[in-house]
């Protein structure tokens, strides 16, 4: 072949080269794991389904628990209430299954539960236990979260994980959130965990508290205050906005400590019937059950899913001066979850369950760490004895000798 | 998705590759020496400076340094392997291709011989990119081909124009709002460049 020749082909080529670069675009698809709500929608029929008590269920997604007298009242979320007699701690007995759907949030006064179903609130006799009856329903008490004229009420979100492949120009990918229809995608997938929220009788979770004659309730923003002078019926006295994203209710003598994503807000309750904004300690975002004694305040901040956010820590908060609020220390943590305290012991769901000597908060120390449990939220019962939650099981410790915490039962 | 397209790209550079290597060994001639004047059965090193241009959207300029040495057995074939460096730009990391590749030259020696080589390797890529508003992204490398036709010009100067596809993934984080995801990305572009052949 001659120069010639090869010239041109060569020259060709490269035109041809050059020309394809047009057909020669880089590829980039995107693999993105969402989390999907999709909105469940109920007739008002159905949302309103009533009161039914039934065998015993198994525990597989429970919520908040509540103990009264020898009982225990496990939720079950939003299916209703596990009732377990515990007159044997190292035997707990199922009793019962209560079927109230929507249930999430519940206390008990004298013979009375109170129990949410989504936006009501039901009174419950608990005289018989074996055979309660509903005495009450208050309408519209929480917050509807939409409704729909063909579909009904929107009372829920169904999550699940979704793993989409999308062009890398497409706007979804990076998005914090989107909408496809009335089904809601956001990227908060980072932990992937399980979406059951317990907590209990002086639990870290809970958003019922009651003190005296009156129950206090959080929605999504507001609080309510309700007077129980007539106990079977419930009256509500005094709603007050609160902020938003509150999630935790935990009543100290005449102060009602509410936990929310961004802070702990705190109300003087010295009137009860109408409490008043009193402070408000900010921290980093994240979920955070708020506990307390006379001088200090112990929030667990956590980065689990819905709660966004990226701290883990446990703060001490001095309380004794309110107002005026100042953090103290602060204890980093793997993924603090529930607390409670009792005396000098702060009993911690992290990594499994921790107990801290916590005479000095400033320099708490720890006492013993039992790990490989899946826990959620610890409620001291007294000082011997532990319940602790964790997905679809409660355990119950002894813990007289704190160093060396030992279950004695397990649901 | 990306296997899929790379797996595409592949096919077609390999059935260039076959006509080349037909073509080449139904006209090939015995001879001593190879066009780079050098004895067949006999060591060779290769030096590239490429350019590749291309678009992910935008026109996006790379380039890259290849070194290549191998043996050829005959004139049509010669088989090596090779290290170097890639940009390819569009905030993507440096790839630093490790492959092997086959050499074969078009015909007798001549002033100016054309040649075919192919390459196929994996390219690794260092971890120091991402978008600036995002978390901290972890790249890795993946696959990359070449196919390049060209000529050589006496015994060492070469010109050369081909066809260059490299994988890589990018797991990224979204430190605002938790996202996470991993991006697939085939880079294709075309390749001109020049080269040192001894």
């Amino acid at each position: 072949m001659k120069i010639k020749a090869l010239l041109p082909v060569f020259v060709l080529l490269a035109a041809i080269g050059m020309i394809a670069t047009g057909c020669l675009r880089d590829k980039c698809t995107s693999d993105q794991t969402f989390v999907r709500f999709e909105p469940i929608y109920l007739s008002e029929a159905e949302m309103r389904a009533d009161f039914a008590v039934e065998a015993p269920h198994t525990l597989q997604n429970t919520g908040k628990i509540y103990a009264y007298g020898a009982y225990l009242f496990i939720n079950e979320q939003k299916e209703g209430i596990h009732i377990i007699d515990n007159s044997n701690p190292a035997e707990p007995v199922p009793v019962a299954f209560w079927r109230i759907k929507g249930n999430v949030d519940m206390a008990v006064r004298g013979n009375i539960l109170y129990a949410d179903q989504y936006t009501d609130l039901l009174s419950i006799d608990l005289s018989d236990i074996r055979q309660p009856q509903q005495v009450c329903r208050q309408l519209k008490v929480f917050g509807l979260l939409g409704y729909d004229i063909y579909r009904g009420y929107l009372v829920d979100y169904k999550r699940t994980e979704e793993t989409m492949e999308l062009e890398c120009t497409d706007n979804r990918v990076g998005m914090g959130w989107f909408m496809e229809g009335d089904v809601l995608f956001t990227s908060n997938a980072s932990s992937g965990g399980s979406t059951s929220l317990p907590t209990g009788v002086g639990g870290s979770y809970s958003r019922f508290g009651l003190v005296d004659q009156y129950l206090y309730t959080l929605d999504h923003n507001s609080m309510k205050t309700w007077s129980l002078s007539n106990p079977n019926c419930p009256s509500q006295l005094d709603s007050v906005y609160v902020g938003w994203d509150i999630e935790t209710l935990f009543p100290w003598k005449n102060r009602l400590f509410i936990g929310s994503q961004t802070g702990v807000y705190i109300f003087n309750n010295q009137n009860p019937q109408r409490p008043v904004y009193e402070s408000t300690f900010w921290h980093a975002t994240g979920c955070d059950p708020v506990v307390c004694d006379d001088k200090y305040a112990y929030v667990t901040v956590h980065d689990d899913t819905p709660c966004n956010g990226n701290s883990n820590v446990l703060l001490v908060v001095g309380i004794e001066y309110l107002p005026a609020t100042a953090e103290l220390a602060q204890y980093d943590m793997k993924q603090p979850k529930g607390l409670s305290v009792r005396g000098d012991k702060l009993y911690l769901c992290d990594d499994g369950l921790k107990i801290y000597d916590k005479s000095n908060p400033r320099d708490m120390k720890l006492l013993a760490h039992l790990k490989g449990l899946d826990t959620y939220d610890v409620i001291s019962l007294d000082a011997d004895h532990l319940i602790l939650t964790g997905p679809g099981y409660l355990a119950q410790y002894d813990v007289s000798d704190p160093a060396n915490p030992h279950e004695i039962s397990r649901l | 998705m990306k296997s899929a397209a790379f797996n595409t790209m592949m096919q077609r550079l390999n059935c260039l590759l076959v006509f080349f290597f037909a073509h080449t060994f139904l006209t090939a001639q015995e001879t001593t020496l190879l066009p780079t004047g050098k004895p067949v059965k006999s060591m060779y090193m290769v030096s590239r400076l490429s350019t590749m241009p291309g678009s992910n959207g935008d026109l996006v300029y790379g380039w890259g340094l290849l070194h290549s040495a191998g043996y050829q057995f005959n004139r049509i074939l010669g088989a090596g392997g090779g290290v170097g460096f890639e940009i390819y730009g569009g905030n993507t990391p440096i790839s630093f291709p490790v492959f092997a590749e086959m050499r074969t030259y078009l015909g007798k020696p001549k002033k100016v011989s054309p040649f075919a080589v192919w390459a196929g390797g994996w390219g690794f890529v260092n971890n120091g990119s991402n978008d600036g508003d995002e978390g901290a992204d972890v790249w890795k490398g993946g696959l990359m081909g070449k196919f390049q036709l060209g000529l050589l010009f006496g015994n060492h100067f070469t010109v050369h124009s081909g066809l260059s596809v490299q994988a890589m993934e990018r797991q990224w984080t979204n430190a605002w709002n938790q996202g996470f995801g991993t991006d697939n990305l085939l880079m294709q572009r075309l390749e001109l460049g020049v080269g040192l052949s001894w």
